[in-house]
């Protein structure tokens, strides 16, 4: 019996370990299974595999913590100058850097494509006096802490989006009253039930319960109005503030001019397919796509101002 | 009454051949992997997430549905016969649990455990159908004091779980605690006592402490102690069945579980394990046994189970009301939903009726199953204590390796693997109870996020501590717990006028 | 037996100790909450230095230490210290081969080492055994999608 059970083990283990397909790529995820990280990481690939532009499948691995430093310094350490290695990412990881002041960092990869985007959204309770930006800014100004702010982790794109409002409006933004909540139901509870003044959170988590009139979305943090919300952006309002929270791919660190062009290419292709398209609307997605040179651009510039206001903030050093 | 037709609706569609079929493989696999250290239904289900490529939402949930019940029941099994409770819902479960499996009496302290989930799954259920809507509302009163008040209710009910030395009892919390601290601070975002390891900087890993402290440090302990003779107890010994006085003294804990249990799980930040303490120490206090209490009590076991699976109810209510993910499990319910370009909140049960009222009816359906699943697998399952003991034994680490490698795959969890496994043989010997640290290393850091953002929040006004009715109540509940216990100590040993040696020292 | 073992007193104060000398380099307030992230960490030190100093006292007046029962415990209590010493290795093995040698490996050597604790005499079936186990086990859970690793990533299988 054991030894029948032993033989197929063996048989099936050999099965499983024989390599199937040619040179699958190799996946990282900085966050657990069924994150935001994990979805970018996956998705991609299903939509690439179901197109046919890239068929040789794909090996993920899932390493969350530390807002994904760690799964970044796996990253750089086990794939230097491997072609086949990518990882995805987002302005998080940006934040999480500096914020645990992580030893590896994005120079030490190489950025690919931006390709989605969650708009941020500032709200407040239905029955808040606070109607607009304005009345929110002059409540902060009359008294800082006062305003109880609800968001994600300390130093999130949420906080980030308030410690800007706050420079914009000439206020200190290490003085905000900012309450971190573990997730986005946590804090639109809080907002709801009165428990803080005001929250920021992405469009998804937001928008069902603004839509139940829960609470009251003042503004959003793109550049101009988002469709089904009736509030203005923050630059509308007249905080020049933008912020979003994109997610894109970088590949491994010292890929080669080939292998840079290689996935480009694959990426420029999945980004014009249906199946791609399909993705995007199911998840409810905003395409944010940006590629090669510009997104190297575009990250430098979030690296730069993310770095100047966390150190606004008082967050890092 | 359109909750009735709704759920007549729901049981057409859940009592379809294949969906019974989904149902049964979910709860088939829920119990499973929940009996696995370390991977409970929020882990079983994000892997199970590609699925939903293949097949149809209604059969995709009510699969998820039976997993997450079956997840909750599973974890049960080992805490009872191996004392190696793989999630922290079903620690308390192993206190009461593990004692009667070594009289004799595992299969009535599975029994037990596999009614109470059902009666509590159950009432959670019907608790979703009638009252979701007025349930889902707690999540907007509960304020951060209020919940300070209710993790400082479960933190005193402690002391019923710290042993015969309440100095012992105490070093165990705030060890516990002290772990609790270790990451990065959530309201700053500075490091506390990561001493610069990266893998510290979310915390130590709950799930690696639980298993090490109970299996790693268990397997030590007996291995240096196992006596060359046969196992002198015969594990069915207590028969396979419960008695009628242990049915007699498992209902009342079972409708107590379910009612800690269900609220509290539908609370954005309340969670399973706050309702098993809070149970266990109210089975403790109202017990008509108390001597067996720590040497096998058939309550300890009904109601912290009851309450687990009521809390894993609880949690379906935000979600599918309010479209509110309030645990991990529900986080990645909600991402399967989205995996199907639905939207779980209020129109959910107007857009896809047959859908919810379908998960709805496959929650009784998988409930009914895994008490039919279990409860002739209760004797079967009992059998694996006649396992010879090496293999037994070498099985559960290899288990527990799973669990702790395979969620984090991090040299540290190994590092602390061995280092916990052996403070964990340590306490054996010198007689510190287990439960309290891992009590403090779970409520330690919510009670201090919602402490610090209550005063936040009160800009540092002490009094905001008791400025809602519900905190208010709470805090003065907790008061009276410390100080009656107390009184009636004072007033007994002046009456008697002889030092009480077990609560003096 | 009036054993007195003041280190582990020694160990809880010291433990503490390094909590709480961790915790002051900290910011013990904040601006709002006054409660800052010090806070805690510091309370949890201290609160373990006193304990440990109590503790000391306890043991000081010979307090008694009763090891917890437990299942297959012989009652003589006797320690054999040939058997923890296996199971510490096999508890402590997984730190040094589950990066290079993999789950399989790793795993066979903990199932061996455990059943030689337990008093098995019959070493190579245990090894069968023990293989065949882990590597079900790996199959399995891997096939279930939890990240186990390669079955010999120092080969890079």
């Amino acid at each position: 019996m054991i030894k029948a059970v032993f033989a197929a083990a063996l048989a099936f283990s050999l099965s499983a370990a024989a390599p199937a397909l040619a040179d699958p790529a190799v996946v990282m995820a900085p966050g657990g299974a069924g994150g935001g990280y994990d979805a970018m990481a996956r998705l991609p690939f299903e939509a690439m595999s179901k197109e046919g532009i890239f068929t040789d499948g794909a090996t993920f691995t899932n390493k969350g913590g530390a807002g994904g430093t760690i799964g970044l310094a796996e990253f750089v350490g086990a794939n230097r100058g491997n072609d086949n290695a990518v990882m995805s990412m987002g302005v998080i990881l940006v934040g999480g850097i500096l914020l645990n002041s992580s030893p590896v960092t994005l120079d030490d990869v190489t950025p690919l494509v931006r390709l989605t985007n969650d708009t941020g959204v500032v709200a407040v309770a239905t029955d808040s006096p606070i109607k607009t930006v304005d009345d929110l800014v002059k409540a902060m100004k009359e008294n800082l802490g006062a305003v109880s702010i609800g968001g994600g982790s300390a130093g999130g794109v949420d906080h980030i989006v308030m410690a800007l409002i706050a420079k914009e409006s000439g206020l200190e933004p290490a003085r905000l009253n900012y309450i971190p909540y573990d997730s986005g139901a946590e804090a639109v509870t809080a907002l709801g039930g009165g428990a803080v003044t005001v929250a920021v959170s992405g469009v998804s988590e937001f928008k069902p319960m603004a839509d139940a009139g829960r609470i009251r979305i003042i503004a959003v943090t793109s550049e101009g109005r988002v469709e089904g919300i009736d509030a203005p952006s923050l630059k509308e309002a007249g905080l020049n503030v933008v912020v979003g929270n994109w997610r894109g791919i970088v590949g491994a660190p010292d890929m080669s001019a080939e292998g840079r062009t290689m996935w480009l290419d694959r990426f420029a292709k999945m980004h014009d397919s249906t199946a791609w398209k399909d993705i995007l609307a199911k998840q409810g997605w905003e395409d944010a796509y940006l590629a090669g040179d510009d997104f190297v651009a575009f990250l430098n510039d979030e690296k730069t101002r993310i770095g100047a206001i966390l150190k606004e903030a008082g967050l890092t050093k | 009454m359109d909750a009735i037709t709704g759920l007549m609706n729901g049981f057409s569609v859940a009592l379809q051949p294949q969906n019974l079929f989904w149902a049964f493989v979910g709860t088939f696999m829920g119990t499973a992997i929940g009996v696995l250290p370390g991977i409970g239904p929020a882990l079983t289900i994000a892997l199970l997430l590609p699925v939903t490529v293949y097949i149809e939402p209604t059969a995709a949930f009510i699969m998820f549905a039976g997993i997450l019940y079956g997840a909750m029941y599973g974890g049960s099994t080992t805490s009872i016969l191996l004392n190696t409770p793989g999630e922290s819902g079903s620690m308390m479960t192993a206190l009461e649990g593990n004692k009667m499996a070594r009289q004799g009496r595992g299969a009535a302290a599975l029994c037990t455990a596999a009614i109470g989930s059902f009666v509590a799954g159950t009432i959670g259920t019907l608790g979703i159908t009638f009252l979701a809507p007025p349930i889902a509302e707690l999540a907007f009163i509960f304020k951060p004091q209020d919940y300070f008040a209710l993790m400082l209710l479960a933190f005193l009910s402690v002391s019923v779980v710290m042993g015969t030395s309440k100095v012992r009892g105490f070093i165990a919390l705030f060890l516990g605690l002290s772990l609790g601290v270790v990451g990065i601070d959530k309201q700053t975002g500075l490091q506390r006592l990561t001493f610069g390891v990266p893998d510290l900087m979310d915390g130590v890993e709950m799930t690696v402490v639980l298993v090490s402290l109970f299996a790693v440090g268990e397997t030590l302990y007996v291995a240096s102690r196992f006596g060359f003779q046969k196992p002198n107890l015969n594990p069915l010994s207590g028969g396979i069945w419960m008695t009628k006085e242990d049915w007699k003294r498992s209902w009342k804990p079972w409708l107590r579980g379910t009612g800690f249990g269900f609220p509290i799980g539908a609370l954005p930040a309340g969670g399973a394990e706050i309702p098993t303490f809070l149970s266990y120490t109210v089975e403790r206090n109202l017990t008509k046994h108390p001597e067996e209490f720590g040497h096998g009590a058939i309550e300890g076991v009904a109601g912290p189970e009851a309450a687990n699976n009521a809390a894993a109810a609880g949690v379906l209510v935000p979600l599918l009301t309010l479209g509110l993910p309030t645990s991990a499990t529900a986080a990645i319910l909600l991402a399967a939903f989205q995996n199907y370009g639905l939207q779980p909140g209020p129109l959910l049960f107007i857009n896809s009726a047959d859908l919810v009222w379908g998960l709805i009816a496959s929650l009784y359906v998988g409930n009914l199953m895994l008490l039919i699943l279990n409860l002739p697998l209760a004797g079967l399952w009992v059998r694996l204590l006649f396992i010879p003991r090496p293999y037994l034994y070498a099985g559960i680490l290899i288990f527990s390796l799973v669990g702790i490698w395979g969620v984090s795959n991090s040299w540290v969890d190994l590092a602390m693997m061995a280092g916990v496994g052996v403070l964990g043989y340590m306490m054996r010997v010198y007689d510190f109870p287990i439960a309290p640290v891992l009590i403090g290393l779970i409520l330690g850091p919510m009670a201090e996020v919602q402490m610090r953002r209550a005063l936040a929040v009160g800009q540092g006004d002490p009094t905001v501590f008791v400025s809602t009715p519900l905190s208010a109540v709470l805090i003065a509940v907790s008061v009276l717990i410390l100080i009656v216990p107390a009184m009636l100590h004072w007033r007994r040993t002046r009456k008697i006028d002889m030092p009480d040696e077990t609560a003096g020292v | 037996m009036t054993e007195r073992p003041y280190w582990i007193a020694a160990g809880t104060v010291g433990w503490g100790a390094i909590v709480f000398w961790k915790a002051a380099e900290l910011p013990q307030f904040d601006q709002y909450a006054h409660v800052g992230p010090g806070f805690m960490p510091s309370a949890v030190g201290l609160g373990l230095v006193v304990l440990g100093l109590l503790l000391a006292l306890q043991i000081y007046r010979g307090v008694p230490f009763e090891e917890q029962g437990a299942e297959d415990v012989s009652e003589d209590h006797k320690v054999n210290y040939m058997a923890l010493g296996l199971a510490a290795a096999a508890s402590a093995l997984p730190m040094l081969t589950m990066k290079p040698l993999g789950f399989v490996i790793t795993c066979t050597g903990c199932f061996v080492l455990v059943a030689a604790a337990f008093k098995s005499r019959r070493w190579h079936l245990d090894l069968v055994l023990g293989f065949g186990f882990s590597l079900l086990c790996w199959w399995l859970f891997r096939k279930l999608g939890v990240q186990l690793g390669g079955l010999l990533p120092m080969m890079g299988v």
